[in-house]
């Protein structure tokens, strides 16, 4: 009995080490796929060499470029944001027992999205500088997060006054956001329209850094959470504080980290919607709930997810580029409602 | 491990719950708690190993303060089974005790936990479910799935918040079983807190019956399971009857309760 106990445990475990390593293979192959495709036709074997030659030294023709400049920094920013979305979104559920709650329920979307709003609408001429959008979108979307915080402060850190909150809070941001939009300028209202849905037509190498040190040390610091979010998803606050969790800290700890991820891709992409709510259901109904495996697996998945997005966003209608926003938004909705349907055993 | 306790007071948004509550209860010794509905029994457990802040007064086990101590020192030295099972987030019963290793983990979890986790499923004997999703259990083999995680936490304390409440006739004098055994075994200390005064006569070395917040009598069951106690602190009119060398409490009416007749139709 002890044995084949044991046994079990292990299977178990190895079914989810093996998921997420398969996850990882398909964003190797994908990336592989995605940087051949394009308006400009170059050849699978090109590409490899070229990605081979641009790692030791500057790309030096056109095709070069295209695939360097152009085609590997959207790759990597398509999987480092769909990675840090689906981990904060995870972390989230996870932290408010909450299967709808995301960064974006907690008003960080839509604090984001006054940000962009404000600078691309109130800022002509000098100061229309993309970084000021990026800057702004970032301050702006940290707002409900200190918000949330300061209510945890006074009146104590219950997940349900805190997604009330962040709901509260997403109605006011878009509520001016949308008083600014009325009184813009047609083409202002334009482009802060199209910030909002989200697109990873941004991307070249000088942002990777900045957004991949986020995410990888916010993901570490997630990581190292992952079993105090699993006692609290299995017990209540008062069992969670009898195996010496402090449910009250680590809700803090993690959303303030999950907000942090957030904020620095969204401020650069706009709000790529879906893949922090769904990345991790998907994962949960594949290996199941333990947050050990469900974070590196809900991670990978988003990555895997918001590549395969941009790809289809880049392709389907070319040489028109779709805003990946839309993208995940149309794909991930019907995805999820099938999977919902499909499964056979209650997951959440 | 020895318990002192003395003075405790808490409220709960000034609506005070314990008011000056001493006790002392002893190495591996099985203590009921009992008492009506809100006379603070569930928020005694839960001052003791500090799921809430006493307002006043201390907790010493051992000796030693528990506010000197961390929450994850508490966690190693008490477990706490909680009164009332709700549907949990979807997990198999091995991952819920393995829970009950969280205060002896960093992240890996080694081949050690897993076999204490193992040991605590042995113990209440549901090793054969292990892999069985906990929300599909019935209620009596939830509450001993709590309770093995309470022992895979390797507690000198047990802390039991009406253990019983919801079990059929069964799995009440099952899990009551498992109790004793536990404390006798392994020398721990069990503070029980129950509604079943019969269940506590049988199983309990002392009774501390609490009213009001407040701790109105102490000692054996014999002692304190008295018609004179009994209608004191619930209100109840009860006889008590001896029936195989062990009391049995048999309520008889409420106090002052005048039997409304239905009136003859006119």
């Amino acid at each position: 009995m002890d044995a084949s106990l044991i046994e079990e445990y292990k299977k178990h475990t190895t079914q989810k080490i093996i998921f997420i390593i398969f996850i990882l293979v398909l964003i190797v192959t994908i990336a592989g796929i995605s940087a051949t495709l394009g308006s400009y036709p170059i050849s699978v074997s090109e590409v490899y060499s070229i990605i081979l030659k641009c790692l030791i030294r500057h790309p030096e023709n056109t095709k070069e470029s295209i695939v360097w400049n152009l085609r590997m920094p959207r790759i990597i920013l398509a999987v480092i944001a769909g990675a840090g979305l689906a981990s904060s979104g995870a972390m989230t559920q996870g932290i408010l027992k909450n299967p709808l709650a995301t960064p974006y329920t907690l008003g960080i979307s839509s604090a984001a999205g006054l940000g962009a709003a404000i600078a691309i609408i109130l800022s002509k001429g000098v100061f229309a500088g993309k970084y000021i959008v990026v800057g702004n979108a970032f301050l702006f979307s940290l707002i409900p997060t200190f918000v949330i915080l300061a209510l945890a402060r006074f009146k104590g850190a219950t997940p349900e006054t805190m997604i009330l909150a962040g709901i509260a809070m997403m109605y006011v941001f878009s509520a001016i956001t949308t008083i600014l939009m009325y009184f813009a300028e047609s083409e202002a209202v334009k482009s802060a329209y199209f910030w909002m849905v989200g697109d990873l037509g941004k991307a070249e190498w000088k942002i990777i850094p900045i957004v991949f040190l986020f995410f990888i040390i916010g993901f570490i610091l997630l990581m190292i959470k992952t079993w105090d979010v699993n006692v609290m998803m299995l017990s209540g606050d008062e069992v969670a504080k009898s195996l010496g969790v402090n449910p009250e800290m680590e809700r803090v700890v993690v959303m303030l980290t999950s907000s942090f991820i957030t904020a620095s891709i969204i401020s650069f992409t706009g709000t790529i919607g879906f893949i922090c709510l769904v990345a991790p259901h998907i994962c949960r109904m594949m290996i199941g709930g333990d947050y050990r495996y469900l974070l590196p697996a809900s991670t990978l998945f988003g990555g895997f997810l918001l590549l395969t997005c941009d790809t289809i966003a880049r392709t389907i209608l070319a040489p028109v580029i779709l805003p990946v926003g839309v993208v995940t938004n149309c794909l991930g909705g019907p995805m999820f409602l099938y999977l919902l349907i499909r499964r056979k055993r209650e997951y959440w | 491990m020895k318990i002192k306790i003395r003075g405790l007071e808490f409220s709960y948004n000034s609506i005070s719950a314990l008011k000056g509550v001493s006790m002392d209860i002893n190495e591996a010794e099985v203590v009921a708690v009992v008492g009506p509905n809100g006379s603070g029994k569930s928020t005694l457990l839960k001052c003791i190993n500090r799921i809430l802040y006493p307002q006043r007064g201390v907790v010493l086990i051992d000796g030693r303060n528990i506010n000197d101590l961390s929450q994850v020192e508490i966690a190693k030295a008490m477990g706490y089974v909680p009164q009332s099972v709700r549907q949990l987030f979807p997990a198999t019963v091995f991952e819920v005790v393995l829970m009950g290793r969280k205060p002896y983990l960093t992240w890996k979890c080694s081949k050690g936990d897993i076999e204490k986790v193992i040991e605590a499923l042995k113990t209440l004997n549901i090793e054969d479910i292990a892999m069985r999703d906990f929300n599909a259990l019935s209620g009596g083999q939830q509450q001993k799935v709590l309770i093995a995680r309470a022992l895979a936490q390797e507690p000198e304390i047990l802390l039991l918040d009406e253990p019983t409440a919801n079990l059929d006739i069964k799995h009440q004098l099952e899990v009551m079983e498992i109790i004793k055994m536990i404390v006798e075994e392994r020398k721990i200390t069990a503070i029980i807190a129950i509604h079943d005064l019969n269940s506590a006569s049988k199983y309990a070395d002392r009774i501390f019956m609490m009213k009001d917040g407040k701790i109105f009598a102490v000692g054996s069951p014999k002692r304190v399971l008295t018609p004179n106690n009994i209608e004191k602190v619930y209100g109840v009119k009860a006889e008590i009857a001896e029936f195989d060398g062990r009391l049995c409490v048999i309520p008889i009416k409420p106090v002052n309760y005048v039997s409304s007749k239905p009136k003859p139709p006119t």
